[in-house]
């Protein structure tokens, strides 16, 4: 995925264009990969357990298949939306076909706050896109923990979390300069991936 | 599609993290340090009261933002006036910028009324330390109170001169920190005085400020409070208010007591304005009196009979401590004798017969002549500003033991380096020098193990060298002369090089060897690239003949200095300076086509008996009839 190297004079097709224009194995495997978990993500939001997620997961995924070649693509939130819109339908039919389960019904009032018939758009959207942010950050954080010990990811976290520096270094017997070197290292890495990550999904 | 299924805990594991995402876009660098500052709430926290004084109490806090223990001021009382006295004391204190004045941090308000917050300074007050002093006799040294006390002056001074009286200076308002510091405190007295012409204004007004401590109540501390703080009869409250109550202080010191007993209110205020003082050594016959009456003169009941700055008081005390006599003493001429002789032995005996011999220092006592004396005395006080500090001394003594080792005297430059070590043990330039001279002595494991303790920053080559050398020999014994060579080089000094050659000839018995290392010395540091190297050498009877002829371009002499050379041959080679030849026993010496700058101290050398000279060579000058001169 970090094909950095690709030199033809197009500016490096981001991966939606690539899976959209190209529909080659290669592609749809890294669309799988990123965006799997993703369409996960806001399944369990719109109050799917684990099993019933991934089963949508792979219901949205297919259609996926069908429908992107025909996807007017110009941005990756309206791409995301447009998922989320899709992924929702989905869901509202797995409901339907599975009523007669009591759990799902009360978990459907979670749905209805993603609700595409019940909520506007645009609040839809800011909750796509924040929680888009929320995963890419994460796969972000994954991605540059093998860089760093334990320990340094630790005292990053616990700084964001808003631990006071003081207590921290008391915490972890670790002197406060380091725990801001630490984190700022961290810190760095980490926006730095999330910029590479969005640059290769968008 | 890839198989690789979610696992159960995927969302469980999400960190909320979206902010971050878009920090990692935001233009601005990002912060951890500004995110905590906005974070603090409430500045000032973990309040415990440490102090409480008629106007206002102390507590520690914690400062979150600058994250450090502070203290912090509150009004005892929260109406209006006293809450415009505490805001005032804050200004006026916080416009005294000393290191030995309580630095101001902050000035706010909160919850009705005021606050300011300032340095926490950790240890006790001067009065503890009189206390502890008078208690358990534990004495700490007269000059090192005095330094306390030239500090309080300082600080004093430095109101004085934005026209700030303090008026309630006491031992326990002079806070003495842990590192030394000694910070003057409590302000709440003090008093602008309505003089116009400051160079560098306050920015306050004294109207404003003054009547807080006119209001015609006695205010101050017994034992320390002036006559004219009680009675105006007495004149008004100025700068020599403040004098008299350093005089206080200074008696405090000295005596551990106060001037004046505090049991009876009314009976110490007629103490006070009767100048009713026990004169000091009444209490104590070892205090040196001219300290005594030092204290006594700041005492006196009459403003004018005072000294009348700060600055004159402290003058004083500064006279004592570099050993003078103060005027209050009123010295007489032999007190002053007997100071100077006394001065010089703080110094130590090796160091005066140095200063004697070396002669930039002339002693004159004899001139019983007291205006000589004056001036004797202005020299010596210069010098004496000099080597206040016991690490100055160091420094000075390291450099006579340089001074030493031009003279050859090894012996003498590494007993001046262990004295300066002894006064200073922490001085690396001293522990250094010893490590160079130890080496220079070929004392490798010696130095290899004072080394050992310094930090390797500027010492690695030496220590390299330490190392090197120090493998192939005892202490005791010296290089062979095979090593020499590659010793000189890694030493990468003409200068100690030339020490090391100097210290073989005058420590080794074999003649050979120390001809042998002095002629290393002149091939490979001295007389480097000058091609053609050759000489002829002859040892009879203890002494040395030497023929430099067939080498004709070479410069200097300096190997030889220290050999016992009977017979040189210098024909024809560049040899200009007559230095390294003056001390050597010479009898026979040629100098044949040698451009010596001057020649005539050679016809002084008291052995030479044969002396060959070119043709025409110095047909203008007196030779003494007992040197035979051939003329080539």
């Amino acid at each position: 995925m970090n094909d950095k190297n690709d030199s033809f004079c197009n500016t490096r097709a981001t991966l939606l264009l690539r899976v959209k224009n190209q529909q080659d194995e290669k592609s749809w495997e890294d669309f799988v990969f990123y965006y799997k978990k993703f369409i996960y993500i806001i399944c369990r939001r719109m109050g799917l357990n684990h099993h019933d997620g991934e089963e949508v997961v792979q219901k949205v995924l297919l259609k996926l298949w069908n429908k992107l070649p025909d996807f007017d693509y110009n941005s990756g939130d309206r791409f995301r939306g447009w998922l989320c819109m899709m992924t929702g339908n989905t869901v509202k039919d797995f409901f339907r076909s599975h009523s007669r389960a009591e759990e799902r019904k009360m978990k459907a009032a979670d749905y209805e706050a993603w609700n595409p018939d019940v909520i506007a758009k645009p609040a839809i959207d800011k909750l796509v896109s924040d929680e888009w942010k929320n995963y890419i950050s994460n796969m972000a954080l994954e991605n540059i923990r093998p860089k760093f010990s334990e320990k340094v990811i630790d005292v990053y976290l616990k700084s964001t979390e808003g631990v006071p520096v003081k207590e921290l270094s008391e915490q972890i017997d670790v002197p406060v300069n380091t725990i801001y070197v630490y984190a700022k290292r961290v810190k760095s890495k980490l926006y730095e991936e999330i910029r590479r990550l969005c640059e290769e999904l968008d | 599609m890839p198989d690789d299924s979610i696992p159960e805990d995927f969302l469980d594991n999400l960190k909320p993290m979206s902010a971050v995402f878009d920090d990692a876009f935001s233009e601005s660098e990002e912060s951890l340090l500004k995110d905590e500052l906005a974070k603090v709430s409430q500045r000032y926290v973990d309040e415990v009261e440490i102090a409480r004084g008629g106007m206002k109490r102390i507590l520690s806090v914690t400062d979150k933002l600058s994250v450090r223990t502070i203290a912090k001021a509150v009004p005892l009382k929260s109406d209006g006036k006293s809450i415009d006295s505490f805001i005032k004391e804050a200004r006026l204190t916080a416009s005294l910028q000393h290191p030995n004045i309580i630095p101001i941090y902050d000035l706010g308000t909160e919850r009705e009324s005021a606050y300011f917050t300032m340095k926490l300074v950790e240890g006790k007050n001067l009065s503890e330390l009189i206390k502890e002093q008078a208690v358990n006799k534990k004495n700490m040294p007269l000059q090192e109170l005095m330094q306390i006390f030239l500090k309080i002056c300082d600080a004093v001074s430095y109101a004085h001169s934005k026209d700030v009286i303090h008026l309630d200076l006491k031992p326990a308002n002079i806070r003495l920190g842990e590192y030394g510091e000694v910070i003057v405190c409590d302000w709440g007295l003090a008093k602008l005085i309505g003089q116009i012409d400051t160079e560098e204004p306050t920015g306050l007004d004294p109207d404003v400020y003054n009547d807080l401590t006119l209001n015609g109540v006695v205010k101050g501390s017994l034992g320390y409070l002036a006559p004219e703080q009680i009675s105006e009869d007495n004149g008004l409250k100025d700068k020599r208010t403040d004098v008299f109550a350093l005089g206080g202080i200074l008696y405090s010191m000295l005596t551990k007591v106060r001037p004046v007993e505090v049991g009876d209110t009314q009976a110490s205020l007629k103490a006070t304005l009767e100048g009713d003082v026990r004169f000091p050594n009444d209490l104590d016959s070892s205090l040196p009196q001219s300290l005594t009456a030092v204290a006594m003169k700041a005492l006196a009941i009459s403003q004018d009979e005072r000294y009348q700055s700060v600055d004159e008081l402290a003058t004083e005390v500064q006279r004592w401590l570099s050993g003078f006599a103060t005027d209050a003493e009123d010295a007489s001429f032999l007190k002053s004798v007997f100071l100077l002789v006394q001065r010089h032995k703080n110094i130590s005996y090796s160091l005066l017969i140095i200063l004697f011999v070396s002669g930039f220092f002339t002693w004159k006592f004899i001139e019983r002549d007291r205006a000589a004396l004056a001036a004797e005395l202005l020299y010596v006080q210069q010098q004496e500003s000099h080597r206040q500090e016991s690490i100055e001394d160091a420094e000075l003594l390291k450099e006579m033991s340089y001074q030493l080792l031009l003279d050859y005297d090894f012996e003498e430059a590494l007993g001046l380096v262990n004295t300066a070590i002894e006064k200073d043990p922490e001085n690396e330039h001293a522990l250094f020098w010893k490590v160079k001279l130890l080496i220079i002595r070929q004392d490798f494991n010696q130095a290899l193990k004072l080394l050992n303790g310094l930090s390797p920053r500027y010492h690695r080559r030496y220590m390299n060298i330490a190392k090197k050398y120090g493998s192939f020999k005892e202490d005791k014994e010296f290089l062979p002369v095979e090593l020499l060579k590659e010793f000189y080089v890694d030493l990468a000094h003409v200068q100690y090089s030339f020490f090391v050659c100097a210290y073989i000839n005058m420590n080794s018995e074999d003649l050979e060897q120390r001809v042998a290392c002095s002629m290393v010395f002149m091939e490979d540091v001295i007389n480097q690239n000058i091609g053609q190297w050759d000489y002829d050498l002859e040892i009879v009877d203890g002494y040395v003949s030497l023929d430099f002829s067939k080498t004709p371009r070479m410069k200097s002499l300096a190997g030889i200095r220290n050999l016992p050379v009977k017979k040189l041959n210098l024909q024809g080679t560049k040899v200009t300076q007559t230095l390294d030849l003056l001390k050597l026993p010479l009898e026979e010496l040629n100098i044949a086509d040698v451009e010596i700058l001057d020649p005539r101290p050679i016809f002084r050398i008291p052995t030479l008996k044969v002396l060959t000279i070119g043709k025409n060579q110095y047909l203008e000058m007196k030779i003494p009839k007992r040197i035979t001169i051939i003329r080539l």
